[in-house]
């Protein structure tokens, strides 16, 4: 990237792209038979909260930013969300992983009217936004990956799926 | 210096990643602008002295600077159009 001339020093940053850690077995939920946003949020909250890897306002956090602004995203090869709220709410970073069984409506990113219907949700706990931030780049060019997408469709059990997104996601 | 401001609901994951892309297109096509994230509370503040203003979240109002589409950037969609818009702001 840097051809060695004339690139002023203070625009160059250190981005972290290992985040195989973020990612766990616990909080990945295979076809879930959720309805309505509600209820992920719902259920995916108790178990993070339960791990204590969340404060008990988290739920309500991140459904009420989620209203305001959405984080539905759509590409050639899938329609998902990745809901996230203030990193107050968050008490250890983590990357949230469900695959809904039946698609649930969320609005687009940038619009309040414009839905998608998202199969797969990764919900992030944004501990430390200056450490994270290349997460959502990372999760950008895995979505915009034909086969990454085809794999995260098909991978039969939450061990595997944990392996994988591991193997994806260690930098 | 020009300025660049990235605005996102919360400024913790969207604008943060944004910004560090157009940090790095500006970079690659040297040019020198300053980036900055910024919570969308404190955007009235912000984008009054701000050359460019990319949006994640829908523009309520016109702020009568040039205003870009922030989710190009993110998923890559659309991008070279929002970059050449971009160059075209800063020059």
């Amino acid at each position: 990237m840097n051809n060695g001339n004339s690139v002023p020093q203070f625009f160059v940053e250190e981005i972290h792209h290992n985040f195989a850690e973020m990612f766990q077995e616990a909080f990945i939920v295979l076809d879930a038979d959720y309805k309505t946003q509600a209820e992920f949020f719902c259920a995916s909250s108790a178990i993070l909260k339960q791990r204590e890897y969340v404060k008990p306002s988290f739920c309500k956090a991140v459904m009420e930013r989620e209203a305001l602004y959405p984080t539905g995203l759509a590409n050639e090869y899938i329609q998902f969300a990745i809901p996230h709220t203030d990193a107050f709410h968050v008490e250890k970073p983590f990357v949230f992983v469900t695959r809904l069984k039946n698609n649930i409506p969320f609005m687009h990113m940038g619009t309040t009217d414009i839905p998608v219907q998202a199969k797969v949700i990764f919900m992030l706990g944004i501990k430390n936004p200056e450490k994270q931030v290349g997460l959502l780049s990372d999760i950008m060019k895995c979505f915009n990956d034909g086969d990454f997408v085809r794999t995260i469709l098909s991978i039969q059990d939450t061990h595997a799926m944990a392996d994988y997104l591991k193997k994806q996601f260690g930098g | 210096m020009k300025r660049v401001i990235v605005a996102c609901g919360s400024g913790v994951a969207t604008s943060q990643t944004v910004a560090s892309k157009v940090k790095r297109i500006l970079q690659e096509k040297k040019i020198s602008a300053e980036v900055e994230a910024v919570d969308i509370k404190s955007l009235d503040r912000h984008v009054k002295n701000c050359d460019v203003y990319i949006a994640i979240t829908k523009p309520k109002t016109d702020y009568g600077v040039p205003t870009l589409n922030g989710i190009a950037f993110l998923t890559g969609m659309g991008m070279d159009k929002e970059v050449e818009k971009l160059v075209e702001a800063l020059k």
